[in-house]
């Protein structure tokens, strides 16, 4: 942040000679008149401004972790055999196309997000298939509590993302 | 020897421009509006600068339909933030007043 900011003064100290030079006349045949010194306090709140609007996605990653560990509950203990199951899994999908819905109605996606939610959601998903999910269904059938906790489990690398968003300074 | 001030990227150094890149060197895309209000420019001047770093292969533009509304996404390429890096680290080997 330091660096930023020495950056910047220094950007309009000798950056002001260079604002109209030739490169920039050719770029910007009329100068914006509009254009005024950056201060420190300019790039704090910009940065400031960027990373509170990107704090919605730690709560979008808590909420699919939460959701996540629910629907595999479900799914694996109330409705884990015959055509109810089939229609709690179809539900998946559809909750997935309202999230990236809601998610596409935000101004800002912070640095990052694509890969945490893809890496968050493929070792979520790799843990259901080949680890967690074969050994709660073998060892404890049906239960639920053991689900509750084994799909929470599996839900960490959302909130440990949601984590590091909501934090990110 | 020469000043490092001549490494400077002459189309980041525009402080309205540096500021766009700023903004969305903290962001993996952000809507045109958001930039906007948060540079605080008009939509004109706005669409002036992103034209100068989308030309200089730094910025991406991306439309998308939202409904009845057209919403425009901005992102810096890896390119564009490749030269920010550079821009900032050239900027503070100049305030720590070191020369190549």
């Amino acid at each position: 942040m330091g660096g930023v900011a020495v950056s910047l003064t220094i950007t309009y100290a000798c950056g002001m000679l260079n604002q109209f030079s030739s490169t920039d006349r050719h770029r910007n045949p009329q100068p914006v008149r509009s254009e005024r010194p950056l201060t420190p306090d300019d790039v704090e709140r910009l940065e400031r401004g960027v990373t509170r609007a990107g704090r919605w996605f730690a709560g979008y990653l808590a909420l699919i972790g939460l959701v996540s560990a629910a629907w595999l509950t479900v799914i694996e203990t109330t409705f884990a055999e015959g055509i109810a199951r089939w229609l709690a899994v179809s539900a998946w999908p559809i909750f997935v196309v309202v999230v990236s819905h809601v998610a596409e109605r935000q101004a800002v996606h912070p640095r990052g997000a694509t890969r945490a939610l893809a890496v968050a959601t493929a070792i979520w998903f790799a843990a259901y298939l080949f680890a967690v999910g074969p050994f709660l269904r073998g060892t404890y059938g049906q239960q639920v509590l053991p689900w509750v906790i084994g799909s929470l489990l599996m839900s960490l690398p959302f909130f440990v993302a949601a984590a590091r968003y909501l934090w990110r300074r | 020897m020469k000043h490092l001030r001549h490494q400077l990227d002459p189309v980041i150094h525009s402080p309205v421009r540096f500021a766009i890149m700023a903004t969305l060197n903290a962001a993996e895309r952000a809507e045109f509006r958001f930039v906007r209000d948060t540079v605080e420019i008009s939509d004109s001047v706005l669409s002036q600068h992103i034209t100068t770093l989308e030309e200089a292969g730094y910025v991406r533009v991306r439309k998308r339909q939202d409904g009845r509304r057209t919403r425009t996404w901005l992102s810096l390429t890896s390119r564009g933030r490749a030269a920010f890096a550079r821009h900032l680290e050239v900027l503070n080997q100049i305030a720590a007043g070191s020369h190549a």
